[in-house]
């Protein structure tokens, strides 16, 4: 681990260098993200009208809500959307072969390959709504709730970083993966973006059981606010963290056999 | 550094295959129609041997299964027969531990850096590779003034030229002292004065460190200068396998003789073995069967009756052989 955080330092600093270059691309890239995904937080402001609620949620909560969900999507995608979500390129133009011809895993080179610097603008603009929306809401971060947080958000990460790293692998079975990822992980897990129980209850289901996006944020949200109702709710939330590591387990599993099918063993 | 494993062969190849299964639909068939499958074998049992600090040349037309068989070796793609072991382990189940003993370098692929000065590829290959800090900076200053690299080394890959690049290419596949170096294609559009450099390069790094080369190439020349052994295949077979010299003296046929003379050539001289006369202005020229008959011989006879000149005898061309084979 020592050493993995050692060489990402040394590959950080190294993109930076050459990021260097084009300064003003790299500052509009930032501006770009930034000011997107400050509109949504405003569409939640007008949508709550400054001091209403939807299904019981305010201004704050939504902010906690979506700030969750954002915020862990952002990280991974420092990590990994970019080789991730290009895997197919890389197959395609051979570079692939090259990272398989080095002394190190191919995730891990996947990650080292290309730090996403646009997602530092997500990450900014999440970090000041949610830092707003617990300075109006002190009481979420009581007794255990600081260190539930840091574990629902290092869960969060695990299951998004999972899921860029499940779609990239389709890759190796199918030329044409990113429609897919579009549908499956970015339109589905916008629903996740309101409080779940605004939808017809199968919506619930689906999140909770098939695609897990809901373990992202709106049960962990659910438990920093205090709108759980049931000891199943409870449950759900507490058991976040741990859906997370599964998922990116099961995600790198997968990842292995197309790797696999891709050198030729698995087929 | 001590081995772990006594190994007689540096790579040894047996039996070894690669199959492709290909979907193929009927012409004329919708999207939903039957499917059939294909199999195409790529590499098709092929056996080799290769002893530490030879240098192979891997040559065959396109699609013969060359890049399929570098493939194997280097750990990218799985045998779906036969074996394949290079320093003594099977590289598709070790591919980080083989990556870490061996260069690569791809003609078609780069393994620099895009945005990054070539130095900080090499920073970056340094950690990677974990090249001790002594090491590392002796080979860079070795690599990068044999090649002349120092006027780039600060520059953006994107800048470079495609003889820089490759020059480049191919010190980050020597920085970490690999046991095997592997070329694929390495002087496919470069210029004669680039082609030149990375040829004795390739064959320096082979006698002063005893690094075995294995290369892959269209341009035959690459072959006549940097390797000893050559190992055509096609069809995913091997064809021939020898050392380049051999495979030249038992050729047969294409070796000539030339003669200049003024007196044009009248057809009569025949000899077991030579098979054609050519006549040319000013020069006529024997293509016999080296195994049938020796130059003398032909030069004796051809002397008693004509004034010649000037006599030029010509070795078979590696070109020749190989399109030969190419051929069949």
């Amino acid at each position: 681990m020592r050493d993995f955080l050692q060489t990402y330092w040394v590959y950080i600093k190294t993109f930076f260098k050459a990021k260097s270059q084009y300064k003003t691309s790299f500052i509009l890239g930032m501006l770009a993200n930034f000011y997107c995904y400050f509109i949504t937080y405003i569409t939640y402001w007008v949508l709550t009208d400054g001091a209403g609620e939807i299904a019981g949620w305010d201004f704050p909560d939504l902010s906690i809500l979506y700030g969750l969900s954002l915020l862990t999507y952002s990280i991974s995608g420092t990590l990994i959307w970019y080789t991730a979500y290009h895997l197919e390129d890389l197959i395609i133009n051979g570079q692939l072969d090259v990272m398989l011809i080095r002394p190190q895993g191919l995730l891990r080179q996947m990650i080292f390959q290309r730090f996403g610097d646009t997602f530092l603008g997500q990450i900014l603009v999440t970090v000041i709504f949610l830092c707003s929306a617990f300075a109006l809401r002190t009481e979420y971060l009581t007794g255990a709730k600081p260190l539930y947080l840091l574990l629902v958000i290092i869960g969060g990460v695990f299951l998004q970083t999972g899921s860029m790293i499940l779609f990239g692998a389709l890759s190796f079975w199918t030329m044409k993966s990113r429609e897919l990822i579009g549908v499956v992980f970015y339109d589905l897990r916008a629903i996740t973006n309101y409080p779940l129980l605004i939808y017809p209850k199968a919506v619930r289901l689906i999140l909770t059981f098939v695609l897990p996006w809901a373990f992202i944020n709106y049960y962990p949200a659910m438990l920093i606010t205090g709108k759980d109702s049931s000891v199943f709710e409870r449950i759900l939330g507490l058991a976040a963290p741990l859906v997370g590591a599964a998922w990116l387990l099961f995600a790198i599993l997968i990842f292995r056999m197309g790797v696999r099918r891709y050198t030729g063993a698995g087929s | 550094m001590q081995e772990v494993k006594e190994y007689k062969n540096i790579i040894e190849a047996q039996g070894l295959c690669r199959d492709y299964s290909v979907i193929k639909r009927a012409e004329g068939e919708s999207f939903l129609g039957k499917r059939v499958h294909k199999t195409i074998h790529a590499v098709n049992d092929i056996s080799f041997h290769i002893q530490k600090g030879e240098t192979v040349g891997f040559i065959g037309p396109n699609g013969a299964g060359k890049s399929t068989t570098i493939k194997m070796l280097v750990g990218i793609l799985n045998p779906t027969g036969g074996s394949v072991r290079v320093l003594g382990r099977e590289p598709y189940k070790y591919r980080k531990q083989n990556a870490g003993q061996i260069g690569v370098v791809f003609g078609q692929k780069s393994q620099l850096w895009w945005d990054l000065p070539v130095i900080d590829t090499y920073t970056l290959l340094k950690k990677i590779y974990k090249i001790p800090e002594q090491m590392y900076r002796e080979n860079l200053k070795l690599y990068t003034e044999r090649l002349q690299m120092q006027e780039f080394l600060q520059q953006p890959v994107r800048q470079l030229s495609l003889g820089q690049r490759m020059r480049a290419e191919l010190c980050a596949a020597l920085l970490h002292n690999p046991k095997i170096l592997f070329l694929d294609e390495p002087t496919i559009g470069l210029d004669i004065v680039v082609k030149k450099q990375i040829r004795e390069m390739i064959g320096q790094i082979n006698k002063e460190r005893e690094v075995t080369i294995l290369l892959t190439t269209h341009d035959l020349q690459d072959v006549e200068e940097v390797c000893r052994r050559i190992i055509l295949i096609n069809h995913g077979k091997i064809v021939v396998d020898g050392q380049l010299e051999e495979v030249r003296e038992n050729f047969e046929g294409f070796h000539s003789v030339e003669f200049l003379c003024k007196v044009p050539f009248r057809e009569d001289i025949v000899l077991p073995g030579v098979e054609a006369w050519v006549t040319q202005r000013g020069s006529f020229t024997a293509l016999y069967h080296n195994q049938r008959i020796l130059p003398a011989e032909i030069i004796e006879t051809v002397l008693k009756k004509y004034p010649v000149e000037d006599i030029r005898m010509k070795e078979p061309k590696i070109d020749d052989i190989v399109e030969k084979y190419y051929v069949d």
